[in-house]
């Protein structure tokens, strides 16, 4: 009779657990969900979402974008309010968000397995001491676009091996012989960068010539940007705008593909903006330049989930979809490179020109920003101080400047 | 039947009722607001973080010993400054000029108030195109064969050149409070003048000028204010550079609270722009006070 009793119990206790956990599972979710804009990858995300959507019908995704300038800024107002989503990218900024706690740890989902298929440069942006706050989507690198025509048209050799990648006189002798003056007027300028003028773009010519912007606990300005290495770095970069005359002070929109621009420095989703946009246009991917070693700055957007969030749970869901289960599609609908080895090796083209370019950078060259909480502050000093050298202002003043600025900003804790 | 109180205090009510509504939108969305900048600037606050950690002067005591805030407060003088002064003397000589019965007055009126109605930002956009080495304002400097100048690009320029840009934009709105101001001033003073053998200097300076010195409060008054506030084309054409030399105090609020998220320190930067504007109103408002009516 009392073992009757006890087996109804228990019975009664399972079907009551099940009962929960199925009511749990058909409990409706809803994520929001914020990226950068752009009209591409946001088509991009969408299908994804709405797969995400099929398997997960218990949950709904609103997916929301901003444009770049204002995105970093929207997530902290909207944090600031109560309102932040769920789910969004975050770039070298994991930091500053971090360090404030707005994001969730995710070292409780990331299994190892998971984390041993993604490339150990990825796992710098995202980590905040030594915590692991986002996981990367894909990663990014520079390569030199130039174009096909003229090159061709002046005998060029086209360098399409990282071994053959040009030193840095190489590449001065090659922008000279591309640039056309009128007079004054430029019509063809040697040189161009997509993000002009930018710690990204610049970083690399600093590392090239060993020298560094912060020092190794990212606390110390001075003794590292303005160390001589990074003088010497600098100048070189003041003189292409200054004395040999092969890179305009102001960006020209779409110069390069309209023929204004012979050689144009940007990242390996370039390519799927000029296949789609100017798609007549002949152009030929080649390595960055190098110095005295190779470098190029690598980087990329994470996934990260706010802190805040009442359904950590679905959304690890939707994370892990986007950078593991559908990683595939995302990299070929995005024009980004992967970051998971298992793509890597399974996917021939990314060990072929002009795939190979990047990800040979990426593993042999990639250097990254200092992901510090300042980084805002050290983004805007960096942008500043380009702009004065790329002017013509002395350099080491210029440097020992914005050192002195920066030690300032870092010694309060800026963006703590 | 209503007494005299009565009918005063129906008066009194009718009044409130009307500055209901202003009194509540200035309450919520202007003196809320600052008394809410002036609380969080005693603390250490992130807009990433709801939690408030009280710092006491602290960061006060950091402007002061902020360089950037010290330049930018530099730079926010001189703007001040020189738009102001700019900026009333061009207001008042187009007032003096459509003041007389030209040819197409009405088209010169609505010609330099256009610019007051079009979009800072539109404006911003476009000046900074002209103002652009390969732009058309160098492009007619060469063609007179003279050098090209680097507008925005040089320390020396960069801030003379905003400010030729706002003057340029807000003249058209000075412009028709002068003309109001001189339109008022009774023609039978001049008349008397000119019967007395005045000059037109000696009428200007000592009739109109006098006369015109309550529109001229207000000129000042409300461009010195709105030169404090400078921001857009700062934001949209120099980014604060060349170095430094176009960083000016709002523009270095906004970037510390929403590019560094330190609400605290910015709600400090901004008591003191507040302290600031209301010491320089009230130094104007003493300067220019008239007991002069007509």
């Amino acid at each position: 009779m009392l073992a009757g009793l006890v087996t109804l119990l228990i019975l009664a206790l399972v079907v009551a657990t099940a009962a929960t956990q199925s009511a749990l599972a058909q409990q409706k979710v809803a994520l929001k969900f914020w990226m950068a804009a752009d009209p591409q990858l946001e088509a991009a995300i969408d299908e994804l979402l709405k797969g995400y959507m099929r398997a997960n019908p218990n949950v709904t995704v609103q997916r929301d974008a901003f444009p770049f300038n204002e995105y970093h800024q929207k997530i902290a107002t909207a944090s600031a309010a109560g309102d932040a989503p769920d789910v969004f990218w975050m770039d070298v900024r994991v930091a500053a968000f971090a360090a404030q706690g707005s994001l969730l740890v995710l070292e409780k989902y990331l299994t190892p397995q998971n984390k041993g298929d993604i490339l150990e440069s990825g796992f710098i942006e995202p980590v905040w001491k030594g915590r692991i706050y986002g996981v990367p989507m894909h990663e990014l690198t520079e390569g030199l676009f130039v174009n096909r025509t003229m090159f061709e048209a002046a005998g060029i050799r086209i360098p399409q091996r990282l071994q053959d990648a040009w030193t840095w006189d190489d590449f001065v002798n090659v922008a000279r012989q591309l640039t056309r003056r009128t007079g004054d007027r430029t019509d063809v300028w040697g040189f161009g960068v997509l993000r002009h003028l930018s710690d990204w773009s610049i970083l690399p010519v600093i590392m090239q010539n060993n020298g560094t912007v912060l020092s190794s606990d990212l606390k110390k300005a001075t003794g590292n940007l303005n160390a001589p290495a990074t003088v010497e770095a600098m100048k070189w970069y003041q003189d292409l705008f200054t004395r040999h005359r092969v890179i305009a002070i102001d960006p020209i929109p779409d110069g390069f593909p309209t023929g204004k621009i012979a050689i144009f420095q940007a990242p390996s989703t370039y390519r799927a903006v000029l296949d789609r946009r100017f798609p007549d246009f002949k152009y030929a991917v080649v390595p960055m330049f190098r110095g005295k070693r190779c470098a190029v700055t690598a980087g990329g957007w994470n996934v990260s989930i706010a802190a805040r969030t009442k359904n950590p749970d679905a959304a690890w869901t939707l994370v892990d979809w986007l950078t593991r289960e559908k990683h595939a599609d995302w990299v070929r609908a995005s024009g980004y490179l992967p970051i998971r080895k298992s793509l890597i090796q399974k996917e021939r083209q990314f060990r072929e020109y002009p795939w190979d370019i990047f990800t040979g950078q990426l593993q042999n060259c990639a250097v990254h920003r200092p992901h510090t909480p300042a980084y805002n502050f050290y983004f805007d000093t960096f942008l500043a101080l380009a702009k004065d050298i790329a002017l013509g202002r002395d350099v080491q003043r210029a440097l020992d400047d914005a050192s002195a600025r920066l030690d300032v900003a870092l010694s309060r804790g800026v963006g703590r | 039947m209503l007494g005299i109180s009565g009918i005063r205090r129906q008066r009194y009510q009718t009044a409130a009722a009307f500055l209901l509504p202003a009194t509540i939108g200035i309450v919520l969305f202007a003196l809320l607001p600052i008394a809410q900048a002036v609380r969080i600037s005693f603390f250490d606050y992130s807009l990433l973080n709801p939690e408030q950690i009280p710092v006491g002067l602290q960061n006060y005591e950091q402007a002061l010993k902020d360089p950037v805030f010290q330049i930018a407060l530099k730079n926010t003088l001189w703007y001040t400054t020189l738009l102001v002064i700019a900026q009333t003397a061009a207001a008042l000589g187009l007032a003096l000029l459509l003041k007389q019965q030209v040819r197409g007055l009405a088209f010169f009126r609505s010609a330099f108030f256009i610019p007051v109605v079009t979009s800072l930002v539109v404006i911003s956009t476009v000046w900074k195109l002209m103002y652009n080495t390969q732009g058309i304002i160098n492009g007619f400097l060469q063609t007179a064969s003279l050098s090209p100048q680097p507008f925005l690009t040089s320390v020396d320029q960069a801030l003379l050149s905003l400010v030729a840009m706002s003057v340029w934009k807000d003249v058209g709105f000075y412009m028709l409070i002068f003309l109001a101001g001189l339109q008022a001033i009774p023609l039978e003073l001049y008349e008397s003048a000119a019967i007395d053998g005045a000059s037109k200097w000696r009428s200007f300076s000592r009739i109109t000028l006098p006369l015109l010195r309550r529109p001229a409060v207000f000129v000042t008054v409300v461009g010195t204010i709105s030169a404090f506030k400078v921001f857009t084309p700062v934001y949209l054409m120099t980014d604060g550079g060349p170095a430094d030399s176009t960083t000016v105090i709002v523009f270095y609020i906004f970037r510390t609270a929403f590019r560094y998220f330190q609400m605290g320190y910015a709600s400090a930067m901004s008591v003191v722009l507040l302290l600031i504007v209301v010491a320089f109103t009230l130094i104007q408002f003493r300067l220019l006070r008239t007991t002069v009516d007509y």
